[in-house]
């Protein structure tokens, strides 16, 4: 997987344990197009505190253009942003 | 009964902080502990100087607390980082909560160093060198920074084994190490010995910690008082100092600032001071004491420093008394230089719960305690600006001055 490190927007549910889970993403790819891409399935997910900003590290299996890739998505609690981070 | 004493210190913290949170969040950026770099203050507020430096900004000769303008001329392709407490905080609660996970009691002696009680702990986690280890790598793999551990049978010793070669490594420095490790030492490195005491101690021809173990604590006495029992007994690696999770109860509260530009007409300083007071006198309400002694201190732009202090007539905690006090204080001692930097110091603190009331003024006395309560209330709940006073209005001053900018900062004390 390579990194990209990119901003995106996106649709999450919560679970019983309260565990923000991906569902839908948003970017914009290099020819500054709105891409959504759909999470079919979430492997596992780790906890993280680099210098101490707590961060949840999802590993997907997503659909693009028809071949299904694995990717890391991050979450930061502290800003509630999302990155896509390797794909 | 043997004690087992760790003091763990982050290395450069500000400036592997900043360099662990760019690392995690931007791409393709730079760690700024691989370049020469340094963590500095706000230039265009006179605050510029080095907080923090990376080691190879190090070998260009610089040295933390100096300007930013000397260490520029040291290095001009240096790269200057403003400091984000907000986040050294972050980092620093982070640490203490991975320590928190094996230890009851974390002494937080700064906001980058700790002191962890070791002993009895082997049967549980091992050895104290290799639990060390482990603290330390899961430190630098859970958090991103290295940290050094000095190891030792009481907190002075173990404090001076983590200043050994660094970074990322454990050092120990028990008694029967001292000649091998401290003693070859030159004076200055010992905890407690500063620049005024490292300057007598040359002129006494004591260059090394271990010529001043060795020295008769009877002519240390002579020149440095009862400090001079403490740096020999400190030079022979003896302190009795028990790790505590609280700090010691404070003799004095002091808040002070360098100002933006040079002050040269009185009503603007005792403005400066009057935002100084505010904040002082808060911080003694918060803790519940009263003071007795007022002091100002004036530096001048040719950074020369004076100070002037007084008795009151009564211990107090009413901000219009102590700040009536330092007026008369700031009259009295300034020489009509311009001045970069004022300070307000309160000390000879009493407990405010057990305290002799005054035959004087008891009217206004009471008036004036229930408005700085009625204050400090509206401060706490809406804002520290909610509530200024009217002085400060237009003045382009800021009304509360001092401090840190993130609240409860630890900062470090000189007390083991």
């Amino acid at each position: 997987m390579k990194v990209i490190m990119e901003p995106i927007e996106m649709i999450g549910w919560f679970n019983l344990k309260g565990v923000l889970m991906p569902l839908r993403f948003r970017l914009e790819t290099k020819e500054h197009e709105l891409k959504t891409v759909k999470v079919n399935k979430v492997l596992y997910h780790t906890e993280e505190k680099i210098a101490g900003n707590p961060m949840r590290s999802y590993t997907c299996l997503v659909a693009i253009n028809g071949v299904e890739k694995s990717c890391e998505l991050k979450y930061e609690l502290n800003t509630c942003k999302w990155i896509l981070f390797k794909i | 009964m043997e004690h087992t004493i760790f003091h763990i210190d982050v290395n450069s913290a500000y400036l592997s902080w900043e360099a662990t949170y760019r690392m995690s969040t931007q791409i393709s950026c730079i760690d700024l502990r691989t370049i020469p770099a340094i963590i500095g203050g706000d230039e265009s507020k006179r605050h510029g100087i080095v907080l923090a430096k990376s080691i190879p900004a190090k070998k260009y000769g610089i040295k933390t607390g100096e300007s930013l303008f000397s260490a520029r001329q040291k290095c001009p392709s240096l790269v200057i980082v403003p400091p984000n407490y907000k986040l050294f905080m972050q980092c620093s609660d982070a640490m203490v909560d991975i320590f928190k996970e094996y230890f009851p009691l974390v002494e937080r002696y700064s906001v980058d160093e700790c002191f962890l009680d070791y002993t009895n702990m082997s049967h549980h986690f091992g050895s104290p060198i290799s639990f060390a280890h482990h603290l330390k790598d899961k430190i630098q793999k859970e958090l991103g920074f290295t940290v050094n551990i000095g190891i030792s049978n009481n907190k002075l010793l173990a404090k001076m084994a983590s200043d050994f070669e660094k970074p990322n490594k454990i050092h120990t420095l028990f008694p029967n190490e001292i000649q091998e490790k401290m003693w070859p030492l030159p004076v200055r490195d010992l905890f407690m010995v500063g620049r005024a005491t490292n300057a007598k101690l040359i002129k006494l021809g004591i260059y090394t910690i271990g010529e001043l173990a060795n020295s008769d604590p009877e002519l240390l006495y002579a020149h440095f008082k009862s400090h001079g029992y403490l740096i020999h007994a400190y030079a022979n690696g003896i302190a009795t100092s028990i790790v505590k999770p609280c700090s010691p109860e404070a003799k004095g509260i002091g808040n002070s600032t360098t100002i933006s530009f040079d002050v040269t007409d009185s009503r603007t300083a005792k403005l400066i001071l009057l935002s100084l007071t505010e904040t002082v006198c808060m911080r003694l309400r918060d803790s519940d004491m009263l003071a007795k002694m007022v002091s100002v201190s004036i530096k001048s732009h040719d950074f020369i420093s004076l100070s002037h202090q007084m008795q009151l007539a009564e211990s107090t905690d009413i901000t219009n008394d102590i700040y009536k006090a330092i007026c008369t204080l700031f009259d009295e001692a300034w020489n009509k230089e311009p001045i970069r930097h004022l300070g307000v110091r309160v000390s000879s603190l009493s407990s405010k719960t057990n305290t002799q009331l005054s035959l004087f003024d008891f009217d206004k006395h009471e008036k004036n305690t229930a408005l700085d309560e009625s204050i400090d209330k509206i401060r706490l709940r809406y804002g520290n600006t909610a509530i200024i006073r009217a002085s400060f209005l237009h003045s382009g001053l800021r009304p509360l001055n001092g401090g840190m900018p993130e609240e409860n900062y630890p900062i470090m004390s000189s007390l083991l």
